[in-house]
């Protein structure tokens, strides 16, 4: 209380002060009237006593004042700390200043709610219990970082290099000197900061209190950690362990903050999938969800809240992001009817959209204790039709064959292109790259340009599947698109090998492997596949091993493993299938078989997935994207997320940049600290032709961070293995002894005061006070 | 500490309220103790022999004449009855201080009684003066015992006051006693030291032994006065408001300049000076006294 007197107003410190120097000279005057009488005899020697010594006894006396004043005020001084804030003075005297580093856990599960209160704000009031002990030690220093704002940091290498002038970017408080108003600035921040969506470990915070700690010198360090030490991050085996350890190397003491005892029932949504490959306007999509049960307990009768949000052609391009405004629509509602602790329930369910674009659809649970898992987005492009490149020969039927196929009715929405292998080299890699997916059916022969352009487009991602037939050159595939192991073609073949005829029909010609391209025959008890006959096939080289090239057969014939009927091969992020067999009618009756067209588009869907794959975001990462324009530096705007789903904030808003700011020209990003929402975010820049495009990111939480499972009181204790470590609980936290100065000023001053103290004796005695 | 020692001490004497018994009590405390024999052999000069009466010291019959004669006489020595004494007490104001058993001028009388009994034991003659600026009391010259009662009832009477004039006092003592004696002075000799000295030289011409007993309070000689202290003058107006132990050490060095004085005039107009302190045995005065009165005997 004395304490907060003395820091309280500078009108008080003066009323000290002055009192201070007013305290001994009213003293020595009250010594002067208070004196007793004494009748004396020879008073003759003790006047001319003091003639003589009067100027020494005036000079004693009021040194003798002098003296009081200055313990007097040192003794102020001293218990005020006055000076201590001064790092030159402290470091001069060879003392230092306590620096308290406050780390604070602001990941996602951090927000999980025990009651009223989250573990976060059981970490402000740790913050709130800190600060008001602070604010009675003037002079030490504070800074307060988030793990998340250190992750940020750390994987966008904002922080400057030690020694680099004034603050890091990513601290709230950076060393700053605790003052009176320390605790309504506290209360401020506070308030503005809330619990992050990210899921960030200790690690980055850890490391960078250890570069903080190393900068300023003179300084005693004790460092915070205010966490609710999940296991993931806080386990024996993560680099959590090491970083406390460097910590410790240099000098800090830790406390160990546990501001969560044991977790509560929680459901989280750790992934919302497009199912199809073929996502085109007008046809149903299929989706998957998987909900885990993080608590000890079964969860019955979810309700899955799912929304799509339709944004239309016309809105995608040439629109001002500021004006495209969508309302989600609500789709029937799933239900979940149990899920056990800790399984992964994962549904199936059908999206529709009639019109083409980038919709985007969310799912979201009932609330529980962590809200933050309880929400997932998806973007979801859907086309006006999915484009299939059909390259065959002009002298048979087996392209239109695959065509009607492919889209049987029109009702699959995929439209395919007829080609010949000569168009097929004529073709650029736009041209291809707008295809989903492409069937070459028995072609000949390609060149050699056709066949590399073909391998380009299958390792970004494009999916091909090859028929054979009698028009294969076999010489010719195997130079040109076997080439030894390293073209596109899978196999090395031989030549054609007729396959005996089965009289009894009792043997299934085609015989599947478990593989997504048969899912629609697997399991199924009299499948039509068995009545498909295989009269000839294309046999591969003998030398030639499916393992030693890394290709994995998905059919033979009958069951004959030297004879393979289809093979995969994946080759970068692409897929190339390979049907040994013609897809027309001459060596086989398969296309007069139900399961033809299925499987065709099986086929299509499983290649063409990895295309149509959209990139997963996790909060907290840059978003980056290549400029679709680089000679148009300034046009784009970056629309992000509010704090629900459907708000929209624009950037940038008059201050260019703030967000966006393209990293170079060739870039256009998110930053990372500004990743920090989950939703559908949305990056609009002009294309060549100068028209603005949209390309939506759905960004999601990482729902690691919902594993439940907590340090133990063992575990914990284990962590604060240094001497000056200390672990408490938020609850009880009180920072005790670790609040007082470890200055030499102090000291000094006690050492000061001391001398003066003796001085003062001694010359109270010399002018009899004593 | 020899018995002597313990009943003489002023806290033992203190008690005995009468300044005559107090006095009769130190001499015969002073006589049983160890000092007694130095000063009362036979060795000084016989006169002739009387014949015994009442009230003699049995130690004084010459039993070899009562051996021989079967008569009782006493022996009688030729000084006996031809010293006289004269004690000057001083009694002004400055004598009333003291900060222990006695002030200065009770110890003084004290002293003087005790010395007059002694003088009187000896069967010689003892006259007294108290005195301040102005003469208090005179008692004259005696040699009967019963006249110590006289010599004590005047020391007891006067209250010290006003300023002492010692020089003046001295100059009148030599007018009063013309014959030769001895001259015992006792005083704080607070007062013109220059004046004080020249009147023990003018009592030394005359022929008088002269014996100073200069009576100081411990607190006078120690200065051991601390805290914020006024300290009024006994005999004038003038006061001092001071811090005593900023004092203390200048204090000191003029007192042993004024004592320095004093001894050195003293000395070098021969005249015994003892410095004695209120806080000392009251039969400090008695061995100086003998051992002039002693060194008398041998001289002639």
């Amino acid at each position: 209380m004395l304490q907060n007197l003395l820091t309280s107003s500078p009108w008080l410190w003066g009323g000290l002060i002055a009192s201070m120097l007013a305290l001994p000279i009213l003293i020595h005057f009250i010594n002067q009237l208070r004196y007793r009488r004494i009748r004396f005899a020879a008073i003759d020697f003790l006047l001319a006593s003091h003639r003589r010594n009067q100027r020494k006894v005036w000079i004693k006396q009021w040194l003798l004042v002098a003296a009081r004043i200055v313990a007097l005020l040192l003794i102020l001084f001293s218990v005020a700390q006055v000076g201590c804030e001064q790092n030159r003075l402290t470091s001069w005297l060879g003392g230092s200043v306590i620096h308290h580093y406050v780390l604070l856990d602001d990941s996602y599960s951090m927000g999980e709610k025990d009651g009223d209160q989250s573990a976060f704000d059981r970490c402000k009031e740790t913050l709130r219990v800190l600060a008001s002990q602070l604010s009675v030690k003037n002079g030490q220093r504070i800074s307060l970082v988030r793990f998340s704002q250190a992750q940020i940091a750390a994987r966008s290498d904002e922080i400057r290099e030690p020694g680099a002038e004034n603050n890091f970017p990513v601290l709230d408080v950076n060393g700053q000197v605790i003052d009176r108003g320390f605790e309504s600035q506290l209360e401020s921040l506070l308030g503005r900061i809330t619990v992050s969506s990210m899921s960030c470990g200790p690690h980055d915070a850890i490391e960078l209190a250890n570069r903080l700690i190393q900068q300023p010198v003179g300084e005693t360090p004790v460092v915070y950690v205010l966490s609710d030490f999940r296991k993931k991050d806080w386990g024996q085996a993560t680099s959590a362990v090491t970083s406390l350890d460097g910590l410790r190397r240099s000098g800090a003491s830790i406390e160990l903050v546990r501001t969560t005892e044991y977790c509560s029932a929680n459901l989280a949504i750790v992934d919302l999938a497009i199912d199809s490959s073929v996502r085109v306007a007008s046809v149903p999509i299929m989706m998957t969800i998987s909900i885990r049960n993080f608590s000890a307990e079964t969860i019955r009768n979810i309700q899955v809240r799912l929304q799509s949000a339709s944004y239309s052609e016309s809105e995608s391009t040439g629109a001002a992001p500021d004006l495209v405004r969508v309302t989600p629509t609500d789709l029937p509602m799933l239900l979940v009817e149990n899920v056990e602790p800790g399984e992964t329930v994962t549904q199936r369910f059908s999206v529709y959209f009639a019109q083409p674009g980038q919709h985007a659809v969310f799912a979201k649970l009932p609330d529980d204790a962590m809200d933050s898992d309880n929400e997932r987005f998806v973007v979801l492009p859907v086309k006006a039709q999915a484009r299939v490149l059909v390259v065959g020969n002009s002298t048979d039927d087996d392209t239109s064959i695959v065509s009607l196929a492919l889209n049987p009715g029109n009702m699959t929405g995929i439209a395919t292109v007829p080609a010949t292998a000569a168009a097929l080299r004529d073709a650029t890699e736009q041209e291809l790259a707008e295809c989903d997916a492409i069937f070459l059916l028995g072609v000949e022969r390609l060149e050699e340009a056709a066949a590399n352009r073909l391998y380009d487009y299958v390792s970004a991602g494009g999916g091909v599947v090859f028929f054979t037939g009698p028009s294969v050159d076999v010489n010719a595939w195997n130079d040109v698109l076997y080439k030894n192991g390293n073209g596109i073609f899978p196999v090395a073949l031989d030549s054609a090998v007729e396959i005996p005829v089965d009289s009894d029909e009792t043997t299934v010609d085609i015989q599947s492997e478990r593989h997504p391209v048969w899912s629609h025959v697997l399991d199924v008890k009299n499948s039509p596949l068995a009545l498909v006959q295989v009269r000839e096939v294309l046999r591969p080289a003998l030398e030639w091993s499916a393992e030693t090239d890394n290709v994995q057969v998905l059919a033979t014939v009958r069951g004959d493993s030297t004879m393979p009927l289809m093979v995969e091969k994946k080759i970068g992020k692409g897929t190339v299938l390979a049907v040994l067999t013609s897809a027309g009618p001459l060596w086989n009756n398969w296309c007069r078989n139900g399961t033809f067209p299925a499987s065709l588009l099986l086929m299509q869907e499983y290649v063409g997935r990895n295309r149509n794959e959209t990139a997963f975001h996790q909060i907290g990462n840059a978003i980056v994207k290549t400029r679709r324009n680089p000679n148009v530096a300034s046009e784009y705007a970056i629309v992000v997320p509010g704090s629900v789903a459907s708000d929209r904030v624009v950037w940038p808003k008059g201050s260019a940049g703030k967000i966006g700011n393209p990293s170079s020209s060739d870039f256009v990003e998110v930053a990372a600290n500004e990743s920090t929402q989950p939703g559908v975010y949305e990056i609009w820049q002009p294309d060549e032709a100068g028209v603005m495009q949209v390309e939506r990111i759905a960004v999601n939480v990482d729902t690691r961070e919902s594993e439940p499972e907590l340090l133990n009181a063992g575990e914990l204790n284990g962590l604060a293995s240094g001497a000056t470590d200390r672990v408490t609980s938020a609850n009880e936290f009180m920072p005790g002894a670790k609040l007082n100065q470890n200055s030499n000023l102090t000291r000094l001053l006690f050492f000061v005061v001391l001398l003066v103290l003796v001085a003062e004796h001694f010359l109270a005695s010399a002018n009899s006070y004593h | 500490m020899p018995d002597s020692a313990k009943y003489l001490h002023p806290e033992a004497i203190r008690r005995i309220s009468r300044l005559e018994l107090r006095a009769r009590h130190i001499v015969e405390g002073f006589l049983s103790g160890t000092h007694r024999s130095p000063y009362f052999g036979r060795s000084v000069e016989f006169l002739q022999h009387r014949q015994y009466a009442a009230g003699d010291d049995l130690r004084d019959v010459d039993w070899r004449v009562w051996a021989r004669q079967d008569r009782l006489v006493v022996k009688q020595y030729e000084e006996d009855t031809n010293l006289r004494v004269h004690l000057l007490v001083d009694v002004s104001a400055s004598m009333q201080f003291g900060n222990g058993v006695f002030n200065k001028y009770e110890y003084s009388a004290t002293i003087a009684a005790t010395l007059a009994y002694m003088i009187l034991r000896q069967h010689d003659a003892v006259a007294a003066m108290t005195f301040d600026a102005q003469i208090r009391q005179r008692v004259p010259l005696r040699s009967q015992r019963k006249h110590l009662r006289t010599l004590a009832d005047a020391f007891a009477m006067d209250h010290p006051q006003n300023k002492t004039d010692l020089f003046g006092i001295l100059q009148r003592a030599a007018a009063i006693f013309p014959r030769r004696g001895m001259m015992i002075i006792i005083s704080d000799f607070l007062c013109d030291t220059e004046a004080t000295l020249r009147g023990l030289k003018l009592l030394r011409s005359q022929g008088h032994d002269v014996l100073v007993f200069h009576v100081m309070d411990d607190a006078e000689l120690d200065f051991d006065f601390s805290g914020p202290t006024r300290f009024d003058s006994m005999e004038t107006d003038q006061f001092l408001r001071c811090n005593p132990q900023a004092l203390r050490e200048g204090y000191l060095a003029e007192l042993q300049k004024f004592l320095d004085q004093l001894r050195r005039g003293c000395a070098d107009s021969r005249v015994d000076y003892a410095l004695i302190r209120t806080s000392d045995a009251l039969d400090a005065a008695l061995p100086l006294y003998l051992n002039k009165r002693l060194g008398k005997r041998v001289g002639r």
